[in-house]
């Protein structure tokens, strides 16, 4: 049976709420700050989600086949994320309150414990994930890939490699051109860890099955 | 390295949580990998569907926060005028948003080469506005309702409304995100 909005409903709809947003969003006058910022931040939150999206999709024939990649996929997604988000507002606080120069350098003891527990975080929890994972496969689908394992953790530990420094790189350098990471970290590593997170997942995957 | 050791003991059990939390999520779409695989358009959208639920979650969670603290939330919150507009524009920002993602996802598709029809386009946008609005109004009733309900007793809702809400988020969207493509394809 079709939908049929009545027309009356639509005009109350576009007139009452749709409107309003938008002038909300295009008037300088009277700004609703935070949606601006909702708006703004999920532009390119989603954008490296689609592209993260497509680029898995160009290899879900090959990736189907491995058992339990679609429980191990957003198991991953999310660590990678939490990981990289904590070390960005660690980060974040560490260049608002000692400035740029301390964290700028690697020698700073502070930069150093933040690089060591993020790696040291990534690599123990991907290598419980896996745990995890292998266990939760052979409950549902009655399988033991015990390579699940080794793909979590090999996979962990070449996103961490990639993204640790990048993640304290980006903060220094907007810091030093005048941003405030905190207010633009979070949309950005949403997206960078997404894209990277899946290229590697299937470079791996490709290499060891 | 007496900090590391307390950034990793801090750390450690809320990451594990939220990454299982999203691996047990996960099985919606292992039961439903079928379908999925072999429609292209949700396989494109379903990163950035993740991602846009998650964002929502963390939204909700610290504007409620943030309002609690400054005393603007009557202890009946749904009779918060302040509440309702701040689902009433998440809303409307997340039915944009899953439109977007909708669309984006099913042009790559066809420039992809992947057939698609009327019935089809109509369905993959039908499962991701079901699947963000849905969560958005389970997330906004669980985050102000816990939050209200951790504040009265006594503790410190930012600390515990954000993980929860992200966890909820990333578990509920894959659940529904599975259940919706099973029932619909």
């Amino acid at each position: 049976m079709p939908i049929i909005i009545k027309n009356e409903t639509l005009k109350f709809f576009v007139s009452r709420y749709l409107i309003n947003i938008v002038r909300d969003l295009v008037s300088p006058y009277k700004p609703k700050q935070y949606i601006r910022d909702i708006f703004e931040g999920q532009i390119v939150s989603i954008l490296g989600g689609i592209l993260a999206g497509t680029i898995l999709a160009s290899r879900i024939e090959n990736l189907q086949f491995l058992p339990g990649f679609f429980i191990l996929l957003p198991g991953f997604l999310e660590l990678q994320g939490c990981i990289n988000s904590t070390l960005a507002a660690r980060t974040g606080s560490l260049v608002h309150t000692k400035g740029v120069e301390k964290a700028d350098g690697l020698k700073d003891y502070y930069v150093k414990v933040n690089l060591f527990s993020s790696f040291i975080l990534s690599v123990v929890s991907s290598l419980i994930l896996g745990i995890f994972i292998l266990f939760l496969t052979l409950l549902i689908l009655k399988k033991l890939v015990l390579q699940l394992v080794l793909v979590s953790f090999l996979s962990s530990l070449i996103v961490s490699l990639i993204l640790i420094p990048l993640t304290l790189a980006s903060s220094v350098w907007l810091y030093k051109r005048g941003y405030d990471p905190d207010n633009i970290m979070g949309a950005f590593l949403t997206s960078v860890t997404d894209i990277v997170s899946v290229i590697v997942l299937i470079l791996v995957i490709k290499t060891i099955f | 390295m007496k900090n590391a050791k307390k950034i990793l003991i801090q750390s450690l059990p809320a990451l594990i949580l939220a990454s299982t939390l999203s691996s047990l999520g996960g099985i919606g779409l292992t039961l439903v990998k079928p379908k999925l695989i072999v429609i292209l358009p949700l396989v494109i959208l379903f990163p950035a569907l993740n991602d846009m639920i998650g964002d929502y979650g963390a939204i909700l969670g610290s504007k409620f926060t943030t309002w609690l603290y400054r005393g603007s939330i009557p202890t009946h919150w749904y009779r918060s005028k302040k509440l309702k507009n701040l689902v009433k524009n998440v809303l409307l920002i997340a039915l944009f948003y899953s439109f977007l993602i909708s669309f984006l996802a099913i042009s790559i598709s066809s420039i992809q080469g992947f057939p698609l029809t009327f019935s089809l386009i109509l369905k993959v946008t039908i499962v991701t506005v079901l699947t963000t609005l849905s969560l958005v109004i389970l997330l906004s009733l669980t985050i102000f309702s816990l939050g209200i309900f951790f504040y009265k007793k006594g503790f410190d809702p930012d600390n515990i409304l954000i993980p929860l809400a992200t966890s909820i988020a990333d578990f509920g969207a894959l659940a529904i995100f599975g259940t919706l493509i099973y029932f619909f394809f």
